[in-house]
């Protein structure tokens, strides 16, 4: 039971993360450098990734 | 807390996150500051950053733990703006390890990309802050007035009297007892417009000249104001090739014209020659300027009329002449003499002295303290002149609107009893630190890919000329149109 409320709160995370690499990269096709002069897309894109391996 | 709650939580910092970036990138305050520190905190975000590296990286020394090292002239820097903005107030920390030969440093923005023209205003001035430090100081905001001996009791009373040029204002001749320093704006108090009341009488003009040119000319009331110029586009660049012909009063441009590049055949070296006459018919009499704006492939061929002899300011690049050597005329204690051309290299003379442009691609300073109109020699062309003043074509046609500047060569003589300057003395912080602040127009800067071009500059600064400028901190405060301000342009030209 608990390893599924687990699995299921990493799986909301991973689409969480996966609308915000959306937002992030989308952003910045529309309005460059409004998100690199911020932050590195690729640390979100790790996160995203572990939240995906710990889904297997 | 069951998922539901957790996607409602994700969901709102989702939102959250798209709320900041089209905050961010619409600056809907109108306000934003940008700054760069050295040495440089660690960057945990891996952030791009808004200001850019200085460039050329051969006049910057930046190593890791230490201040950027600033070692010649010019420098610049980006600044990335998610949107545009009418002002930037740059502010420069810094350590000034520069020598007596360097006094200046300036700050500015790229106003004009094809003459690659920045709007510099001053950080700091040695000449003002120390050799005239024992000087009377009168200030109106951020307008100095320098007295050798004090006869006026306000910025306000020296300015009325320099408007109506006041016989007791100076005991000799009005361009040499006062001096400027960055004085745009108060181009109305000065009287200069009125002092060249003689018509010099104009000779066609057949030294060919590449790229912009501008010129002091008279001009009498109820005569033509015509000129007639020979222009050649080499067709050597890829851009086409127009020519935009100004003419200004003052700071006030009062006619132009703009000859579009119609023929095409960029790049080919198919070499095309037109004439262009202009014609328009100016109010008053007094002192013009004109401005011949173009690119490297463009030739003034030959200036076959105009309303009176013209004074080349500041710049002028003789190239294709028929018959060598060529000469000009200038009342500069120097010249900066530059030429791409290996078959240009030469020894020039530049008021009966020898000098030699030994290299290719690389500015030589000439200088001359010798008082009075020199002559400059050329024993090849295809060379860019410089200096602070004007080039004349002719020794008797010679004449200098100008009031002095004070700028790294001046020399503070015994005539000079004024020196007004729009000039703030940098403050003083701890360990040596200087922090001075210059406020920029923006509205009219060239932005390309969301950047602002940025210029630091210590005129003759060089690894020859020793000295240096620790940079530690650069802050950038923009500011401009809040996004209420564009709603209620938007409704109001709407209405309208």
């Amino acid at each position: 039971m608990l390893i599924k409320v687990k699995k299921n709160i990493i799986l909301e995370i991973f689409y969480f993360l996966s609308a915000v690499l959306l937002l992030l990269i989308g952003s910045e096709i529309i309005w460059p450098n409004s998100v690199l002069a911020y932050l590195n897309i690729n640390y979100v894109a790790v996160l995203w990734f572990l939240a995906w391996l710990l889904l297997l | 807390m069951n998922r539901r709650h957790i996607r409602l939580i994700l969901l709102i910092c989702w939102l959250f996150l798209a709320g900041l970036i089209v905050w961010f990138k619409f600056v809907p305050l109108g306000q934003a500051t940008y700054s760069l520190s050295y040495p440089a905190s660690p960057n945990i975000l891996g952030a791009k950053g808004f200001i850019g590296r200085f460039t050329p990286v051969d006049r910057v020394q930046i190593k890791s733990g230490e201040l950027a090292k600033i070692t010649g002239d010019p420098v610049y820097f980006s600044v990335f703006t998610p949107r545009t903005f009418s002002q930037a107030k740059v502010t420069i920390t810094y350590q000034n390890n520069l020598t007596a030969k360097t006094p200046i440093i300036s700050a500015g923005v790229l106003v004009d990309n094809i003459v690659w023209r920045y709007r510099l205003v001053p950080l700091e001035n040695a000449l003002i802050d120390n050799e005239l430090a024992s000087w009377d100081k009168l200030r109106n905001g951020d307008i100095l007035l320098l007295q050798k001996n004090k006869k006026f009791g306000s910025v306000a009373e020296f300015l009325t009297a320099l408007k109506n040029q006041n016989h007791n204002l100076c005991s000799g001749d009005i361009l040499d007892c006062i001096a400027f320093y960055n004085t745009d704006g108060l181009a109305s108090y000065l009287p200069a417009e009125t002092l060249t009341q003689k018509i010099y009488p104009f000779q066609p003009i057949d030294i060919p000249l590449q790229g912009t040119h501008q010129f002091y000319f008279t001009y009498e009331a109820n005569s033509k104001m015509d000129f007639a110029f020979d222009f050649t586009d080499l067709n050597l660049n890829k851009n086409s090739d127009p020519v935009v012909i100004s003419i200004y009063k003052g700071e006030e441009k009062i006619f132009s014209q703009t000859i579009a590049d119609g023929f095409g055949g960029e790049s080919s070296g198919q070499v095309r020659n037109f004439s262009v006459p202009v014609s328009y018919q100016a109010p008053s009499s007094g002192l013009y300027k004109l401005e011949i704006k173009a690119g490297d492939d463009i030739v003034i061929k030959k200036i076959n009329k105009a309303p009176s002899a013209l004074t080349a300011i500041r710049r002028l690049r003789p190239v294709n002449v028929a018959s060598l050597p060529i000469s000009f005329w200038t009342d500069s204690s120097f010249i900066l003499a530059t030429t791409n051309n290996p078959a240009s290299l030469q020894t020039l003379n530049f008021g009966g002295h020898n000098f030699s442009l030994s290299e290719a691609y690389r500015q030589f300073e000439f200088l001359n303290k010798e008082i009075g109109i020199k002559q400059v020699t050329l024993n090849h062309d295809d060379i860019i002149l410089e200096n602070d003043g004007v080039f004349s074509f002719a020794a008797e046609d010679f004449f200098n609107p100008e009031f002095k500047e004070i700028d790294r060569h001046f020399i503070i003589n015994s005539d000079l009893e004024y020196v007004l300057a729009k000039y703030q003395t940098p403050q003083v912080i701890d360990n040596n630190f200087k922090q001075a602040t210059v406020v920029l127009n923006t509205k009219e800067a060239y932005r390309e890919k969301g950047k602002y071009s940025f210029m630091i500059s210590v005129p003759g600064l060089s690894l020859e000329n020793k000295g240096n400028l620790l940079i530690s901190n650069i802050k950038v405060e923009f500011s401009g149109r809040t996004l209420w301000d564009k709603i209620k342009e938007k409704i109001l030209s709407y209405v309208n």
